[in-house]
């Protein structure tokens, strides 16, 4: 997740807080239905470990972007009040973590067990407990105090660790990201990587997909925040990226690949990773992880030597944010040393926080190129001079250098004429006699044809359905066709999960 | 405005201040920027004191041209927020911190000392370097040449190009060379020349580039000067003005220096400019060449400086020579050889330690070829103080890897361990360089490396090598530690050692194998067991042959398995002794094939009959190979024998039992009968009804024996009655009788005493050896299966709740004479065992429309009817039996056929089944004498089944002579019974007899009889069987691999057995044959019957496929392997085979959804309902095929088996295979060719009962108490007549137009209203009435309901459901269970109060109780003939 997205939705808990305060019953209303919602959760939880299903679970983490939203202080401390019954050492734990101020009156009032009369005795299920101090690891974050956030993903993690459950494994991928998230807000990111490691080592070992993709994700990111692109290439050349890990976390683990990548030169390879990742990526959410991917595959591509669709900068979404990028891609396209440099300076500080400033100083020597290149197709003979004004170079032989180094790297045909001091370009070569139309070909119809592939694989298929039909009662049926409305329904706020 | 206006006190100071900016701005413009672009990707730079001011400047300039940047600064903290600093401007470009101190050519040691101590101050405090340099020419000049002295192989050999900048100063101009270090010395007290020093600093600085360009003319390494101008960084510190000055000078400052990014544009300049190429030796300012003055030209001064300075250097190190000695007892050092000897030349080294720091491995390797080998603990010295600092990256420490020093080497390896877990994928890259020190035989400390290589494997997912390593690293790889790297090593490994281990044994075996064989199979291939392949492939895969040198070493069973693998196995074993996991401890014993081990954690552990039980359950459910599953066995009858105390005397014996060990069970037996309490005695009889339950005939005859010879004492053995006439006799009487005799017998020899009279001990003897008598032939009758056989026919004769009405209604739909036959067949299962032949006589007439072999079943059906019933057995089929008058010749008219003899004899056997000691003779001479093959058919199978399992040879001779006829009908059913009288023998020569023959005979009759016969003679035999299994599936005959398949299911019955599986699910997909490709399916529920749960996902997708065969197959394995357990899952895949548009698929799906759903309650599944009705549903319905309706009539017959008191199960209650099931299901399947053979399922019935028993072998009068509802477990309700009641209740239908007719007439006669509201009124009467009644019945059901309690009482012979077993007690306290009640079955009571009188149980008349008591003892009922006879 990239940093902006965490911003929106920090935002939006922000300015849910000042609603709550100005209409207070209506948040009452609210504050019930989302906690009938997460008895709900609970259920579903329970029913998951019980049938073995995890989709159940799925569909409760799902939900989780719209439960984030929904939190507050007195619905966390209810809730802990709710279903820590059974130990109240624990639950004073984790109301140290709820925030909020404690007011007796509706501790009093409010307060209701959300678990079954008969077994408030009993401890709560590992995944229930789990789900719920992920609950509150969200709210903490949510407000702002993120040592207090660290504190409890610290607690949370312990947990996490003590147990070994394979219907833990969705639930406990979640506190990873989140664990790492508080870790990198509070800047102390080096000091979870050897955990990260550890518990990685544990997903592989048990098989843990989900838990092995977001654990590669959270190191990648740690890493990369830290610029040891180095150690983030050596991990990712000696693991493997589990295939049946959700297409969220692959999305992920493409962009940092193609930062990777990028940052070793390897730009090809940097842009394919960077455009499955924006394929990979949800339709119509996650505005800025696709903001983030985009602009770093503009820069690529622009290493690349290739100019962006126009259309990519015209995007709704992406306008805004892709503005520097459209005016260095302009600056390029003209080989215009001069808003190349302008653009530097008046953006620097923005793409340095996007981490493409390093990329984007390596465009100079881009610009120069087409520079030369314009110069050679539009006059076939030029005085260095000349060449040396357009190019605002000091001096004929600072010119001279640069068209002799232009020449040898062959993105131009010309001659230089020392003693007289001009260029002599040759004539163009007819392309198509060249290999040149069929390369291009090539290059659209494997891109075709890779896209193919990759949906097919995308597609997805429900387990065993070859006897579905052979075994369910009509009640299941109905149940079933619910569930699949619901799924649906669910799928299109996937996207929120971003 | 007016510029006047504005005060002068504000106009100057701004003009000035203008003015100066305008100087600054113009003094900047000529300063220079460089302008190379220049990418330097893949360039390595070295920047001094790069933690701040120019330094820092540059490293971002060349950071963000991509440069590969190793930053040498003195502060280690410093150097990190330095490097934080430049992060935070560019993420391009590769940054190394190094700690290097400029100013100490001396002890690092020291050095570090003081740096932490005092890290601020250090420059400020001590103006001098530890040399005792003056500082700038020390720092400026001397260290720097030492340094570009020892890199520049490394530039010259391996960088090049490359380029040496060093920073001067365009103040050198006014320095001198200095020759002199006195002068140098004291020139520190000197201050006010510090700026004339630094002036000379700078001019040998500039000296020293001249002599670097000119000595390296020749190569392509070019050196430079740079004057960077006045520059603001913190170099100010050393200039001694006091704060005044310094704050006066600020305003200057501002104005006139550059910042350190300004400053440091020539230096970049001169690093990356490309156009420079060959301006060695010049100098540079603001980006522009910078003439030099002539003083510094001066090429022989240069090189004279060079030499003095050189010299210096040199001289300086050795002053140093005693302080290192001193500082060597440093505890960072403490690990270095004592013996290390000092020479001056480990000084230089030390200067060499801060280049190794900087990564300059090729320098190292020149040094150590001039033979300065003692370089180590330096070396040690700087690398301790490197490894504290904070790394993000491992490679600093993997660069010490080539350094051929061990001690470094040592130490690196710690550290690497250190940080393993983290930096694993960067370490993996250089594996090599580990995996070489660990190979290394002299290398000190091979374990460490190996520790290091197995993490790194470890993280790699190469678990193989991992462990290869681990072992390697011996010691250090610590069993007892928690860690998930330990856990998860140690797991493989154990992995490992039971896969070498069961190599070993197999080749033992093979070789022990190889020498016993000369039989006429050859063991050709046992793919399943010998796994040397598939390990040598796994680990080849896994790495080259390097390691398989090592690994599979122990694979040659020459060699015992790697020592240092045991050990660790070895300690996993104590480790679990330890923690008092015992279990843990047996179950990886017994997989590792570890017997000592076996034996220890059983004994060792707190409960040890508790263990005992546990290792029984685990050794029967989970070894798959019978030979060392006998091992076991052996080994536990031992620890049981070993027990001080009682003994479990059952387990003991089903241990026995296994290993086929008569002598050892009837030396049981009597040690326990031996015993003086009751208690023991009923002990006995208890074990002797769990032998007969779960023991062959065979086997329970020799046990006879051994008694008999043990004892000493010639008891009466019952069965002896083997003549028809002894037959005819009454099995109680007659051992009453004899009883009675032998009582009388010893009165004679001695008189009787009560043995309180012990004076002669003869007659004590005597007395005890009569009472002994006693008990043996109590035992005697039960473990010949008199009394169990009798008990149980007692229970089903009392409890027959067969439905009539059933039958009834499928005999009135049967049109066709294969229907007719199915439901001949279906009362027999329906009256299996009770006797009663009710149906049969009511239906004379009916039953006369059979002919032929329906004639033949129908007949058979009587034995299965009676059996059990012995005693009557030959009085009852008499009728039908062949005379033996006329048989030799064939002779009586109807009956000459043969049908309803042959029918009678093959009776005879079902009647007699397994239990047939007493009728074989007779069934011999029968088939000696006849000549009809109908009759000879027929006492093929009755032979077969009499003497089932028995492997009597002469009746072996006989069945061979019967088959050698080469007559098809005779030859079918003599290989049935060859296979049932040498059950489970393998006896290669029979084998070998049936395949050649089987392979000669032309009828296909006769090949069948021989396929299922041979599969019988594998059955149980696991790997034995498996020369058979080869040459049957390969055969080229359908039948015979057929043949193979029941093999296979026969031989790994209930094994579950993966490779057998794997097998049969090949065939079934693969074979061209379809009946092999069915067979195929079918035998996976014999191999699955123990786990029937897993059975439908085995099948689910086989019950899919597109072969009817396949899927009729499917359906057969469901209903084998799930038989008796109602399984939901089972019944769903089945539910929609009953609809299948392949006739015999539906059949099938019927029949085998039948035997799932036996004794199912309706309360506990729903299911049996619906099946009932679809049976019935399938019967009436016209258009439904025969083939279909066939399996209806089997089902209805199946579900309701002996009168609905029995179920089908191939386990045995004590969980053992049931044999007789086994083989009863088996031949069962075969009504696919030969309806008759249906009979067969008969012997898969077993009562679901508990049945007490008291030491006298009389079942008392006792209540069995069950906490359940007793509609749970209840009896379904009987069929009602109903039929014509529903034609009556149907209202007409009023049509429209009649109710409108209807209507106008009513208007048009008003006078028949009064009539019609007369009848209205009676309707609503009625209605009412109806209405009442129906609320009454409802209410009555809720009463019902809500009545019904929570428990039921059921008195001795108990119909106990297999679930039901769980809740049952028994009620009252005068009998006492010997064993747990929840088995079932026999279970022998012992009496509380014996003097009571015993309240028995009546024991009720065969032939059910529709006979009315019309004496005190009914005659054996007349037979009945055909009236068409």
């Amino acid at each position: 997740m990239v940093a902006s997205d965490v911003e929106d939705v920090e935002m939006k808990s922000v300015d849910g807080e000042g609603v709550r305060e100005a209409a207070g019953a209506e948040t009452k209303d609210a504050d019930a239905l989302t906690l009938e919602d997460i008895r709900e959760h609970a259920r579903l939880l329970e029913k998951s470990v019980a049938s073995k299903e995890p989709r159940f679970a799925m569909r409760v983490l799902r939900t989780l972007p719209t439960t984030r939203r929904r939190l507050n202080p007195a619905v966390v401390r209810r809730l802990i009040e709710g279903f820590y019954t059974h130990s109240p050492a624990e639950r004073d734990n984790l109301l140290k973590f709820a925030g909020g101020r404690v007011t007796d009156e509706t501790n009093e009032a409010t307060f209701k067990p959300l678990r079954n009369l008969k077994h408030t005795a009993s401890p709560l299920l590992p995944e229930v407990d789990v789900y719920l101090n992920l609950l509150v690891l969200l709210r903490a974050l949510d407000s702002g105090d993120h040592a207090l956030a660290a504190d409890c993903s610290d607690a949370l993690m312990d947990k996490v660790v003590s147990l070994d459950r394979r219907t833990l494994d969705a639930i406990s991928a979640k506190c990873y990201f989140y664990h790492a998230r508080c870790y990198e807000l509070t800047n102390k990111l080096a000091t979870i990587r050897n955990f990260l490691h550890r518990r990685l080592r544990t997903c592989t070992l048990r098989n843990d997909f989900e838990g092995q993709a977001v654990l590669l994700n959270c190191l990648l990111r740690n890493y990369l925040s830290q610029s040891l692109y180095d150690q983030a290439d050596k991990l990712v050349s000696k693991c493997q990226f589990p295939p049946s890990a959700s297409n969220n976390e692959l999305a992920r683990y493409m962009y940092y690949l193609g930062r990777i990548k990028a940052i070793q030169l390897e730009y090809s390879a940097a842009q394919r990773h960077l455009t499955q990742a924006l394929r990979k990526a949800p339709q119509h959410a996650a505005v800025g992880f696709k903001q983030t991917v985009q602009k770093m595959l503009v820069t690529v591509e622009l290493l690349l030597g290739e100019i962006p669709d126009r259309q990519t900068f015209r995007q709704n979404h992406m306008r805004k944010a892709l503005g520097p990028y459209f005016e260095l891609t302009l600056a390029l396209k003209t080989g215009n040393l001069q808003g190349f440099s302008d653009t530097l300076s008046a953006h620097g500080a923005k793409f340095q926080r996007d981490d493409t400033y390093t990329l984007i100083v390596r465009l100079h020597r881009n610009v120069v190129k087409t520079a030369i290149r314009m110069i050679a197709s539009a006059y076939s003979r030029i005085p260095l001079r000349d060449v040396a004004a357009k190019l605002m170079l000091d001096s004929p032989e600072d010119a001279e250098f640069v068209v002799a180094k232009a020449i040898r790297d062959n993105v131009i045909e010309a001659v230089i004429n020392h003693d007289e001091g001009y260029v002599q370009s040759k004539d163009v070569q007819d392309l198509y006699c060249t290999k040149e139309p069929q390369q291009a070909f090539h290059h659209r119809i494997s891109f075709c044809l890779d896209i193919h592939n990759q949906s097919v694989k995308a597609l997805r298929f429900p387990p065993k359905s070859y006897h579905k039909d052979l075994e369910e009662s009509a009640a299941e049926r109905r149940e079933r066709e619910q569930q699949d409305l619901e799924y649906a329904k669910e799928l299109a706020e996937d996207d929120d999960e971003y | 405005m007016d510029v006047s206006n504005i005060p002068s006190y504000v106009t100057i100071p701004a003009g000035i201040a203008l003015t100066l900016f305008a100087v600054r701005k113009f003094r900047e413009r000529s300063w220079g920027w460089c302008k190379s672009v220049r990418d330097m990707s893949g360039k390595c730079v070295l920047v001094t004191g790069a933690s701040s001011g120019l330094g820092e400047a540059t490293v971002v300039e060349l950071a963000q041209r991509n440069a590969r940047v190793i930053m040498a600064c003195r502060d280690e903290a410093k150097a990190r927020a330095a490097v934080e600093r430049i992060r935070k401007l560019t993420k391009s470009g590769d940054l190394i911190a190094m700690h290097v101190d400029m100013k100490s050519l001396g002890s690092v040691v020291e050095f570090a000392k003081k740096v932490k101590q005092d890290n601020e101050n250090a420059p400020g405090v001590e103006p001098r370097t530890e040399d005792g340099l003056e500082i700038l020419f020390g720092v400026n000049h001397l260290a720097h040449f030492v340094l570009v002295k020892e890199l520049l192989p490394l530039l010259m050999e391996e960088s090049a190009p490359s380029r040496v900048v060093v920073m001067a100063s365009s103040l050198y101009a006014s320095g001198k060379a200095m020759f002199d270090a006195e002068k140098l010395e004291s020139s520190v007290r000197r201050p006010k020349l510090r700026n004339s020093l630094y002036c000379d600093s700078k001019m040998a600085n500039v000296l020293f580039m001249r002599e670097l360009a000119r000595r390296l003319e020749a190569t392509s390494v070019n050196a430079y000067a740079v004057c960077p101008g006045w520059c603001n960084t913190n170099l100010f510190r050393h200039s001694n003005y006091s704060i005044v000055k310094k704050l006066m000078l600020a305003p200057i400052l501002f104005w006139f220096m550059r910042s350190a990014k300004q400053g440091c544009q020539t230096i970049v300049h001169c690093t990356t400019e490309e156009s420079l190429g060959n301006d060695s030796g010049k100098m540079f300012k603001d980006v522009k060449e910078y003439p030099l003055i002539p003083y510094a030209m001066d090429e022989k001064l240069a090189r004279d400086f060079w030499d003095y300075t050189d010299q210096l250097a040199k001289d300086l190190l050795k002053k140093h020579v005693d302080y290192m000695n001193a500082s060597c007892d440093d505890s960072a050092i403490a690990n270095v050889n004592d013996s290390l000897q000092l020479t001056s030349q480990d000084l230089r080294r030390t200067v060499l330690v801060l280049i190794c720091v900087v990564y300059c491995r090729k320098t190292f390797m020149v040094l150590l070829s001039l033979g300065e080998n003692r370089i180590s603990f330096v070396l040690l010295v700087c690398a301790n103080l490197v490894a504290e600092m904070h790394v993000t990256s491992a490679a600093g420490i993997l660069a010490w890897l080539d350094e051929p020093v061990p001690e470094l080497q040592v130490f690196t390896l710690q550290k690497l361990n250190e940080v393993v877990d983290e930096f694993w994928a960067e370490i993996s890259e250089h594996i090599e360089k580990i995996e070489v020190l660990y190979e290394d035989k002299n290398f000190s400390h091979r374990n460490l490396a190996a520790l290091v290589a197995s993490k790194v494997f470890y993280h790699l997912g190469s678990y193989q090598d991992s462990l290869y390593f681990a072992l390697g690293a011996a010691g250090l790889f610590d069993v007892n530690s928690s860690s998930q790297y330990v856990t998860t090593i140690v797991a493989k490994c154990i992995d490992h050692y039971t896969k070498l281990r069961l190599v070993k044994i197999a080749k033992e075996k093979k070789a022990l194998g190889k020498a016993f064989d000369d039989g006429n199979f050859v063991i050709t291939g046992q793919p399943e067991l010998i796994p040397s392949e598939s390990v040598m492939l796994t680990l080849s895969g896994l790495d080259g042959g390097r390691k398989m040198d090592a690994i599979s070493r122990p694979m040659n069973p020459n060699e015992p398995v790697d020592p240092r693998l045991e050990q660790i196995v070895d300690r996993m074993f104590q480790r679990c002794f330890d923690h008092g996991q015992f279990k843990q401890a047996l179950g990886i014993a017994l997989e590792t094939r570890r017997m000592d081990v076996f034996e220890k954690s059983i004994l060792s552990s707190d409960d040890v009959l508790g263990m005992l039980s546990y290792a029984f359950k685990v050794t029967m459910s989970l070894i798959d190979e019978r030979q060392f599953r006998n091992e076991v066995l052996r080994t536990l009858v031992n620890l049981y024998r070993s027990l001080p105390g009682n003994p479990d005397y059952v387990s003991m014996s089903q241990c026995l039992i296994f290993l086929d060990d008569p002598e050892a069970v009837a030396e049981l037996l009597l040690k326990i009968l031996s015993g003086a309490s009751e208690d023991s005695e009923v002990m006995a009889y208890q074990l002797a009804f769990d032998l007969y339950e779960s023991a062959t005939q065979q086997f329970l005859g020799k046990v006879l024996d051994a008694l008999r010879t043990m004892s000493n004492i010639t008891f009466k053995i019952p069965t002896s009655h083997s003549t028809v006439e002894k037959a005819e006799e009454k099995v109680e009487a007659k051992i009453e009788e004899k009883m009675d005799t032998d009582e009388a017998n010893v009165e004679d020899g001695a008189e009787p005493k009560p043995p309180a009279v012990k004076s002669q001990a003869d007659t004590v003897l005597d007395d005890a050896e009569k009472v002994k008598k006693t008990k043996l032939e109590k035992l005697a009758t039960i473990l010949c299966g008199d009394v169990p056989i009798s008990l149980y026919l007692q229970f089903l004769i009392k409890s027959n709740h067969t439905d009539m009405m059933i039958l009834k209604n499928t005999k009135d739909q049967v049109r066709v004479s294969v229907c007719h036959t199915a439901t001949v067949v279906a009362n027999g299962f329906m009256h299996c065992g009770t006797t009663s032949d009710q149906f049969l006589r009511d239906n004379l007439d009916w039953l006369s429309r059979a002919n032929n072999w329906a004639r033949f079943s129908a007949t058979a059906s009587l034995g299965v009817i009676h059996k059990g019933h012995e005693k009557d057995a030959l009085a009852l089929m008499q009728a039908y039996l062949p005379k033996e008058s006329g048989g030799g010749g064939g002779g009586t008219s109807a009956s000459a056929s043969g049908y309803s003899e042959g029918g009678g004899l093959y009776a005879l056997g079902l009647i007699h089944a397994n239990h047939g000691a007493a009728i074989t003779k007779y069934l011999q001479e029968s088939l000696t004498t006849s000549t009809s093959p109908f009759v000879r058919h027929g006492g093929c199978l009755g032979l077969g089944l009499a003497a089932m399992g028995s492997q009597r040879l002469d009746i072996l001779e006989l069945l061979k002579e019967q088959l050698f006829q080469d007559d098809a009908v005779t030859g079918e059913a003599a290989g049935i019974a060859m296979g049932l009288v040498m059950l489970g023998s393998n006896d290669g020569d029979v084998v070998h007899e049936m395949i050649t023959y089987a392979q000669e005979t032309q009828h296909e009759k006769i090949l069948r009889g021989l396929a299922i016969g041979l599969a019988m003679i594998v059955y149980g035999r696991l790997e034995d069987a498996e020369p058979v299994i080869v040459k049957l599936t390969t055969d080229k005959d359908p039948i015979l691999r057929r043949s193979g398949m029941y093999s296979i299911a026969m031989a790994y019955a209930g094994t579950g057995n993966n490779g057998a599986i794997k097998r049969l699910l090949h065939v079934a997909v693969s074979d061209v044959n379809e009946d092999v490709r069915r067979a195929a399916v079918e035998s996976l529920g014999f191999l699955l019957f123990r786990t029937p749960d897993q059975m439908p996902s085995v099948v689910s997708l086989l019950a899919e496929s597109y072969n009817p065969h396949v899927r009729y197959g499917a359906a057969m394995a469901l209903g084998i392997a799930c038989a008796g357990t109602g399984l939901q899952s089972a019944i769903t895949l089945l539910d929609p085979l009953t609809n299948d548009q392949v006739n015999y698929v539906r059949q099938g799906a019927l029949v085998a959804s039948a035997l799932v759903l036996i004794q199912q309650s309706e309360t506990s599944n729903p299911k049996v309902k619906e099946m009932r009705n679809t049976y019935s549903k399938v019967l009436s319905d016209k258009h439904e095929d025969v083939m279909a309706k066939f399996g209806a009539i089997l089902a209805q017959g199946i579900i309701d088996a002996g009168g609905r008191n029995m179920t089908v199960s191939l386990q045995s209650r004590t969980g053992h295979m049931h044999m007789m099931s086994v083989v009863g299901m088996l031949v069962f399947t075969q009504f696919w060719y030969w309806f008759p053979l249906s009979h067969f399922l008969s012997l898969a019935f077993t009562p679901t009962t508990i049945i007490g028993v008291t030491a006298e072998l009389k079942m008392p009068k006792v209540q069995i108490r069950s906490a359940a509802k007793p509609s749970l477990y209840a009896y379904p309700a009987p069929l009602q007549e109903k039929k014509k009641e529903e034609r009556e209740k149907v209202t007409t239908a009023v049509l429209s137009i009649t109710a409108k007719q209807n209507r106008r007439r009513r208007n048009l006669a008003d006078f028949m209203e009064v009539d019609k509201e007369e009848r209205k009124e009676k309707e609503e009467k009625e209605k009412e009435k109806k209405e009442r009644e129906k609320k009454e019945e409802e209410e009555r059901e809720k009463k019902k309901k809500e009545d019904e309690p929570h428990f039921e009482i059921l008195e001795n012979p108990a119909r106990v459901l297999k679930p039901q077993l769980n809740v049952v007690s028994l009620e009252g306290s005068r009998y006492k269970p010997v064993k747990d009640i929840s088995q079932g079955g026999f279970v022998v009571l012992t009496d509380n109060s014996p003097k009571d009188p015993q309240d028995l149980v009546e024991p009720v008349a065969a032939m059910g109780p529709q006979l009315e008591p019309e004496g005190d003892e009914p005659p054996p009922p007349q037979p009945f003939h055909y009236p068409d006879d």
